[in-house]
């Protein structure tokens, strides 16, 4: 546990020695600390000014209202809640259904294998949006649809990225030693293989979450996702478009908010791989051969 | 009196042609500096083959290297290391290139690594030639037929044409020393030429490494941890440990009578083809790692000779004459053939 | 692609069998298709007189209980992920036994056995040198009190110094718990040093097997009287020893081995006969030895 506890800390550290990642580490912690604790700021994101409709900034409004007479500030901030936590879900649905598949199709090879793949490479095939607006289409529209729409999609790749792990793992001696002592295969699996296969599905988790934030927004924004009245950025980019004219500073922060959480998602899945698969470690030049 | 005594041993009058004093490696990166090598004084004259043993960690690799100028940039490196009168230390990468091939010549560990698999070998090994204007381009397979047919491969012709992936472990590591030799280095640094290969083919590689030695009158410096090798093929032997020389002179003297605890402790450890022993008697403890060096004699927490003695907890012992070679301990006088060397009592023959 | 032809082998109770050849000779694969790592596709394995080729896995989970495998290569045959306590305790923990053997009693044991202390048992793998990971390797090898080690090569990746170590703790081990190893190598003097018996393989078939001393002193088959000459001694003078046999060309691709006797083609006593008909295994007339030769013989 304290060697897990140092790990963490060492690798930590050196993603904050790059400044991108460590800018974008510092901005998704505030998201979150906004997004968490955005009821004691005194915020109200449902409470209607009915006489303040589509106002420009003001004191008492610094981001203006909207066409109901809301607080976009409260409305954006309370939209990061929406947002992470659907994220977060769909990632972590995602990683639970993914990386059991692509363990299993690479530990056994053979028709699992040839199956499973098939299976995902079908849903890889498919355009992720349309798939989603499929499973809408059955489920209904609601946040929790919205989450295993956005969490499918993210399916095919942790099944990919744990199959290549059981693939490259299998001819390492510790596996094949486990296999020696009479371990299950489901001891092999997940107590030997998927252990050691944390650093690139963690990766994947980060880079997948801008994708999740990203798709959720879009289903919100082409109306079929988070209902109202909750608070969603897609949504409110969506209604915002229609007031362009008249108070446009009404989709300018929700727009704000999303591409700056996106390009932080990605920024840290870059750094993280790169920290983690030792793409930074320079290797030392022999020279030219003689 | 090290030039002194180093040049009784090789029995040469002539200057070397690499000579190494007072040689530190120090890596440098982002954790501890790590001090590979710590003063090390080495010459190496034409038409011998001087062996350097030495288990991991004990510098031997990162000295050769340095020899050929083939360092990273975050090692630093003190002392000097001349090579047919030019100080490969201070030298630029014009120079060094030029030095490469013409002075010094290299054969790595793996072939496979060593050669590009995107190339017809013919083309890799007079590369070097063609690249310093001393080979035409359109000669280029001619000389490449003769060099491949100068390492005993069959069928040069065709050879020189074929890709890495078609030769076998064996003929990757001759085209290598092929290359190596292409431009008559006066010096060639091989490190671990055989290792990867199995036995049967690294006593073909050795014989013909020996024999182009012998034939090019060339210095070779022969990189290994098996004593064995060292023993068949080398007419000098340098002991590494700890970054440092223990002990060197004539491969005969050393085995017959190693007069550093290392050299002896080592050479009763291994098990041996040509006796039938009981037991083995090991070396305690662990080789020390750069970064954890002990102080005075580095091999004093695991030497039989020391016992706990302070002088050499305290001070390194200087390289000096005993014997007919040189070693590095305060107390080599007691490392006598009774207490080192291979038993009496084990020398049975078959 | 066929591995291992025909490779007959026995190991008694406390006597260890050495298993010597160059690289793709099938040696490994020997030792792991016993363990039932890798599919035989035919002949017989019997272990304490119970024939356990195509058993169910639960019948093999059983069997590989009482025979256990050691690594060649003690960086990777540790899980990083778990500590070295952890990692020699994994064999019980799979096998429900970790109470029944003795907990943590056991572990401590075990550890002194190897020669290491169980204070460090909290550390990861990677604190360790190659010589001290072998050792861990080997204390989880006898976690299960197994009667058979195959030990595939355990020593070829440490120091000189360090072998020594090992091979003296592997002997003291075997005659302490009565011990059968299986000690696949490429080191003829290690071997030599180690096996009461040993056998050599050239291209997935035995060709020689006989009693050390035989073995090393009167060799019969051409192919393991190169290797013997091939290997560098410290000190020839010692030693009567003949000529040295270089072989010509290099161990063929194992995927399609020449017919006949598989060595033909490289062997300095190779006939007609050699080419076309593979040899039969059996006893060298006037010797203890069985070879796998249609010439065999003192040297050449």
């Amino acid at each position: 546990m304290i060697g897990s506890l140092e790990a963490a800390t060492h690798i930590a550290a050196r993603v904050a020695a790059r400044p991108a990642a460590l800018a974008a580490l510092v901005f998704l912690g505030a998201l979150t600390l906004l997004a968490t604790f955005a009821g004691a700021l005194g915020l109200d994101p449902l409470e209607q000014d009915i006489v303040r409709m589509l106002e420009g900034p003001s004191r008492d409004y610094p981001f203006g209202t909207d066409e109901l007479g809301r607080d976009i500030l409260a409305r954006v901030i309370f939209g990061a809640r929406t947002s992470l936590a659907t994220a977060a879900g769909a990632v972590l649905l995602a990683a639970a259904i993914g990386v059991p598949i692509g363990l299993v199709a690479g530990f056994f090879g053979g028709w699992r294998d040839a199956v499973l793949m098939r299976v995902v490479d079908l849903l890889l095939a498919l355009p992720g949006i349309m798939m989603a607006l499929a499973l809408i289409a059955v489920l209904g529209r609601s946040q929790a649809a919205a989450l295993v729409a956005v969490g499918i999609t993210g399916v095919p790749t942790f099944a990919r990225v744990a199959r290549a792990q059981v693939l490259s793992l299998r001819r390492r001696d510790f596996v094949t030693a486990v296999e020696a002592f009479g371990a299950t295969s489901s001891y092999s699996m997940f107590r030997t293989i998927l252990p050691n296969s944390w650093s690139p599905i963690l990766t994947q988790m980060v880079v997948l979450s801008s994708v999740a934030i990203l798709l959720e927004a879009a289903l919100s924004f082409l109306g079929v996702g988070i209902p109202p009245p909750t608070p969603s950025w897609g949504e409110m980019l969506r209604t915002g478009k229609e007031y362009l004219h008249d108070a446009p500073t009404f989709a300018v922060l929700p727009g704000l908010a999303l591409t700056l959480t996106i390009l932080a998602f990605d920024t840290l899945g870059r750094a993280l791989s790169t920290v983690l698969e030792g793409r930074d470690t320079v290797v030392p030049a022999r020279g030219n051969q003689p | 009196m090290q030039q002194t005594a180093d040049r009784t041993v090789a029995g040469q009058s002539a200057d070397p042609v690499l000579s190494i004093r007072s040689l530190s490696v120090t890596f440098v990166g982002s954790g501890k500096p790590i001090p590979a090598v710590r003063g090390v004084d080495l010459d190496v004259f034409e038409n011998e083959v001087l062996g350097i043993v030495g288990e991991s960690g004990s510098g031997k690799s990162v000295t050769a290297l340095a020899a050929a100028g083939l360092l990273p940039g975050s090692a630093r490196i003190e002392g000097s290391i001349v090579l047919a009168g030019r100080n490969v230390v201070t030298a630029d990468a014009d120079d060094l290139r030029r030095m490469r091939g013409q002075d010094i010549g290299v054969v790595f560990q793996d072939p496979s690594t060593t050669l590009n698999p995107l190339l017809p070998v013919g083309r890799q090994i007079v590369e070097g030639e063609v690249a310093h204007g001393r080979l035409a381009p359109v000669a280029g397979h001619a000389r490449a037929v003769e060099l491949l047919r100068e390492v005993d491969i069959a069928d040069p012709e065709n050879r020189a044409r074929q890709f890495p992936f078609q030769f076998s472990g064996g003929m990757r590591q001759r085209a290598v020393i092929a290359m190596a030799m292409a431009g008559r280095p006066k010096v060639i640094i091989a490190d671990e030429p055989t290792t990867a290969l199995d036995v049967t083919v690294q006593a073909q590689v050795l014989a013909l490494l020996a024999l182009r030695q012998k034939e090019t009158g060339a210095a070779v410096v022969l990189i290994t941890h098996d004593l064995g090798v060292v023993a068949e093929v080398a007419h000098r032997v340098a002991v590494m440990y700890g970054g440092r020389i223990v002990e060197t002179g004539a491969v005969r003297d050393i085995f017959a009578h190693p007069r550093h605890p290392y050299t002896a402790a080592l050479l009763r450890s291994a098990p041996r083809i040509d006796v039938t022993g009981d037991r083995l008697d090991p070396i305690p403890g662990q080789p020390p790692t750069p970064t954890d060096m002990p102080a005075g004699c580095a091999f004093h927490p695991r030497c039989a000779v020391s016992a706990g003695r302070e002088r050499c907890r305290t001070e390194a012992p200087p390289l000096r004459p005993v014997g007919a070679q040189i070693a590095a301990c305060h107390f080599a006088e007691e490392t006598t053939v009774a207490s080192a060397g291979i038993p009496a009592s084990a020398r049975t023959p078959l | 692609m066929r591995a291992v032809d025909g490779v007959s082998l026995r190991v008694a109770r406390g006597e260890t069998l050495g298993l010597v050849g160059e690289s793709g000779c099938g040696k490994t694969t020997t030792g792991r298709a016993i363990m039932g790592l890798v599919a035989s596709t035919g002949g017989s394995i019997r272990f304490d007189g119970q024939e356990i080729r195509g058993l169910s896995r639960n019948d093999m989970r059983g069997v590989r209980r009482r025979m256990q495998y050691v690594f060649q290569d003690p960086y990777s045959s540790l899980n990083p992920m778990l500590s070295v306590g952890d990692a020699i305790a994994e064999p019980l923990r799979i096998h429900g036994l970790y109470d029944e053997m003795g907990g943590d009693r056991w572990i401590a044991q075990l550890f002194d056995m190897v020669g290491l202390s169980s204070s460090v048992a909290h550390r990861r793998p990677r604190e360790f040198s190659g010589g001290q990971k072998q050792r861990i390797g080997i204390a989880r090898a006898l976690s299960l009190k197994p009667g058979l080690l195959i030990l595939d090569e355990p020593v070829a990746s440490l120091d000189v110094s360090i072998q020594a170590q090992i091979v003296n703790l592997l002997q003291d081990l075997q005659r302490e718990l009565s011990l059968a190893y299986l000690f696949i190598a490429h080191d003829l003097s290690v071997v030599k040093h180690i096996s009461d018996r040993v056998a050599v393989m050239y291209l997935g078939r035995i060709v020689e097997e006989a009693g050390k001393s035989d073995l090393y002193a009167a060799p019969t088959h051409p192919y393991t009287q190169a290797l013997l000459s091939a290997v560098p001694v410290v000190d020839a003078a010692t030693q009567g020893r003949g000529p040295r046999i270089v072989l010509q060309g290099e161990i063929p691709n194992p995927s399609a081995p020449p017919s006949g006797c598989h060595f033909h083609p490289r062997c300095f006593r190779a006939t007609e006969r050699c080419s076309v008909e593979a040899p039969a295994f059996g006893l060298v007339a006037g010797t203890r030895t069985e070879a796998a030769c249609h010439h065999p013989g003192p040297g050449p």
